[in-house]
């Protein structure tokens, strides 16, 4: 997870009101990336996870991981972090949907 | 964006049950050759018991490892009296392990608890995060 101080890096930085992090508009991520960064990442990782849960599986079925518990635990890892992926995916989705029911 | 941080807790459980369990094959393997008087070497078999340390660096650090296992040379064996037995010496006397499978039962049954208690900690920690993305609806 995001620790609480760079957390508010990320709110400073991307703050266009505050001097530090002011930059022109519609560029939001040429240095230190913004929030489509932190969205790429989390996409690979969770990527990652369900690869690594894959193979410790994989491991299992040919003997090369003995244990039973590493196996779901990895699983557990890779099933977490893809519902925390959907949750994010869903506020999104309903931000999106609240700005299109905007009156013009 | 660290996702290990998220699972910090139920990586160190894990550790916790893959020591358990190692512990456990110990004291199966005790259990077995609890009256094994020759193991190759001609010497009757040595209680075995595992060796706990915390690890402290790397992705795992704050969990427990078996950092070794060590063979029991403290408790005495035992002597038998069995004149017909191959390994017995000139006085009738066969040396039998120094297992006795009574503590070796409860040894088994704590490290089996212990096991369980990783076990819930893990669950707990997982519900917890499950719980905590609930908050976003």
């Amino acid at each position: 997870m995001m620790d609480p101080i760079s957390a508010h890096e990320f709110l400073i930085r991307n703050d266009p009101s505050s001097g530090m992090g002011a930059r022109k508009a519609g560029g939001g991520d040429e240095e230190g990336g913004g929030f489509g960064e932190v969205l790429k990442e989390l996409v690979k990782e969770t990527d990652e996870l369900q690869k690594s849960a894959d193979k410790t599986l994989e491991g299992f079925a040919d003997g090369t991981v003995e244990d039973v518990h590493e196996v779901m635990m990895s699983m557990n890892k890779a099933d977490l972090s893809f519902r925390m992926l959907l949750e994010i995916r869903n506020k999104l989705v309903d931000a999106y949907t609240e700005v299109m029911r905007t009156q013009v | 964006m660290n996702l290990n941080n998220l699972f910090k807790s139920l990586s160190i459980s894990a550790s916790g049950m893959s020591a358990e369990r190692f512990k456990m094959g110990l004291i199966a393997s005790n259990i077995a050759h609890a009256r094994d008087t020759d193991t190759g070497n001609g010497l009757p078999y040595r209680r075995k018991d595992a060796v706990f340390a915390t690890i402290l660096e790397g992705e795992l650090a704050g969990g427990v490892e078996v950092a070794d296992w060590v063979e029991d040379r403290v408790t005495p064996m035992q002597q038998v009296y069995m004149p017909g037995h191959p390994h017995a010496d000139e006085n009738g006397m066969v040396t039998m392990p120094n297992v006795n499978p009574h503590n070796e039962m409860v040894d088994m049954i704590m490290s089996s608890r212990t096991y369980e208690a990783n076990l819930e900690a893990s669950r707990i920690a997982v519900e917890i995060a499950r719980q905590a993305l609930e908050i976003g609806r």
